[in-house]
């Protein structure tokens, strides 16, 4: 996770209408039940899976796709992409106080070479996504074991 | 049994509009608006290319209600007879030229045109007078015709002028295209299941015509400065609707209170108006123009056209409450995880939707208790 750079500051204010979903991102107990969601989409769905990519982070879960493929669980943000800020994924219900052009600038500056950047309101923060890969079964399992360890 | 109330008959053609649309993907617009042109007693238009199931949701729409339904397609070389009836030969012996419209248009109390522009002038004559005033005159007949709303269907609104007073009876458009690429799997499965018999919810023609008397009588006072202004607006985006259309969409608005159990027309209820712009350029830049006087559009039997048209918060929470009560109206069978499964990504689909919507200050109170119903399922069904 890399936070936003100094200099930035920005406010969320609804956005009407919401962007169409493009990717979802999960936390602490509800990536846990995302992980134990994706695992079940394994093994009922491969087709719908294999649309699908994602990041891990030791505290989180980032899934990528298409609106009708993604995901859903109880605690699942999602994010979509505005066109003035196609290299940021947006949470759907918000737009940012300044321009989202101006935003996509200042984050990937601070994004630390990254080039797709998924960006979380509450608290603020970003997170890269560029190298999304294919969410192989195997990965969520260590991922869950370890995510249930901690708890 | 007859509606006791403009609540009750509400409540029916909203269920039995669900249940028309069941199996159509991406024609709940048209179901609806057939049903708001019907209850304002004006025509629809739909320009579409052929294939698109235009006809079968204007016959779902009569089935649901149980009307005497019509329809035909016109072509160039269409007699009059074939949509008015033939000459009664007996009378015609006896000197009196009267036509025979058992089971034609003008007994019809729903009817589908389809190729509408391509019927003679003798045929377009003729049904101007059925459209405008439910009157059907041809020799010696003179019939008060019990049409509710005549729908027309074409690939596109002809340039020539000469039909352009014809086309300008129909003051409802709607726009089709064919289903797009992600609905597909949802086309084939709904295209297959409706051809299997079904019941669904109906509504009568006793409903439709309290909902016609509550919408004649509607007090327009209140709703008449909004209305001035969305004309305002439209003007000043360079969409002038003619005077004629202007004072007609009252009927619709008025409609679509009457359809939402309201005696008297709100902001809620302004929507229509995009649906009364001639061309799909000029309603794509209406909703845009209007988008915020729209916001606060709603209305349960109607949402998906209230959502196509206002693209609003309310339109979308309302349609996202039918969407879920829907899937809870068909649980699975317990003993077939397949369908439990089915039922499960069904609900999954519809929270993913409200998530993505609303953000958990921003979700209307009945939207959330819907959420949480759905959270409580999918956890049981896990």
């Amino acid at each position: 996770m890399l936070s936003p750079s100094a200099g930035v500051t920005v406010s969320w204010v609804l956005r009407e209408p919401p962007l169409e979903p493009a990717g979802c991102s999960a936390f602490e107990g509800a990536a846990i039940r995302l992980a134990e969601r994706l695992l079940e989409i394994h093994s009922s769905d491969s087709a719908r899976i294999e649309r699908l990519s994602g990041v891990a982070t030791p505290e989180a879960l980032f899934v990528l796709g298409a609106a009708e493929d993604l995901p859903w669980c109880d605690g699942v943000a999602y994010v979509g992409r505005d066109p003035e800020a196609p290299a940021l994924l947006l949470p759907t219900t918000h737009r940012p106080s300044v321009h989202p052009a101006l935003l996509q600038q200042a984050l990937l500056r601070a994004g630390g070479g990254a080039t797709r950047l998924l960006v979380r309101a509450v608290p603020p923060s970003i997170f890269p996504v560029d190298r999304a890969a294919p969410i192989a079964r195997s990965l969520i399992e260590r991922w869950l074991t370890t995510a249930r360890s901690k708890r | 049994m007859a509606p006791t109330s403009l609540i009750d008959a509400a409540s029916s053609l909203r269920a039995a509009l669900g249940g028309a649309s069941e199996g159509l993907v991406d024609r709940e617009v048209i179901v609806e608006l057939v049903a708001l042109a019907a209850v304002a007693r004006e025509h629809m238009l739909v320009i579409g290319p052929p294939g698109t199931a235009k006809s079968e949701a204007v016959r779902r729409v009569s089935a649901s209600l149980g009307a005497r339904y019509f329809e035909y397609l016109l072509g160039r070389f269409t007699e009059p007879s074939e949509i008015l009836g033939p000459v009664d030969l007996r009378r015609l012996r006896e000197g009196v030229v009267e036509t025979e419209t058992a089971g034609m248009l003008p007994e019809a109390e729903i009817a589908f045109l389809d190729e509408v522009f391509l019927g003679s002038t003798a045929i377009l004559n003729t049904l101007l007078g059925v459209l405008n005033e439910r009157v059907f005159r041809r020799g010696h007949t003179h019939k008060v015709c019990p049409l509710r709303v005549c729908v027309g269907a074409s690939n596109s609104v002809p340039d020539d002028e000469s039909l352009a007073a014809f086309a300008d009876r129909f003051l409802v458009r709607a726009y089709l295209g064919p289903v797009g690429d992600p609905q597909l799997e949802l086309l084939l499965e709904g295209g297959w299941a409706s051809a299997q018999p079904r019941e669904r919810p109906k509504a009568s023609m006793a409903d439709l015509d309290l909902l016609v008397e509550a919408s004649v009588r509607a007090d327009m006072t209140t709703i008449r400065p909004d209305l001035a202004r969305a004309l305002r607006l439209l003007r000043g985006a360079g969409i002038a609707l003619s005077d004629r259309r202007s004072v007609k969409v009252q009927r619709l608005i008025a409609a679509a209170a009457a359809l939402a159990g309201r005696a008297s027309p709100t902001s809620a209820d302004l929507w229509p108006i995009v649906y009364a712009v001639p061309g799909e350029d000029a309603q794509r830049m209406a909703r845009e123009v209007l988008r915020d006087l729209l916001a606060p559009s709603e209305n349960r039997a109607l949402s998906a056209a209230v959502e196509d048209a206002s693209a609003g918060p309310s339109a979308r929470a309302s349609r996202l409450l039918n969407a879920a009560e829907s899937v809870f109206a068909s649980p699975p069978s317990e003993t077939d995880p397949d369908a439990i499964a089915r039922w499960r990504l069904r609900l999954e689909g519809v929270a993913r939707e409200m998530d993505a919507a609303f953000s958990s200050d921003s979700m209307p109170a009945a939207l959330k208790a819907m959420r949480a119903r759905i959270v409580s399922a999918v956890q049981g069904s896990a």
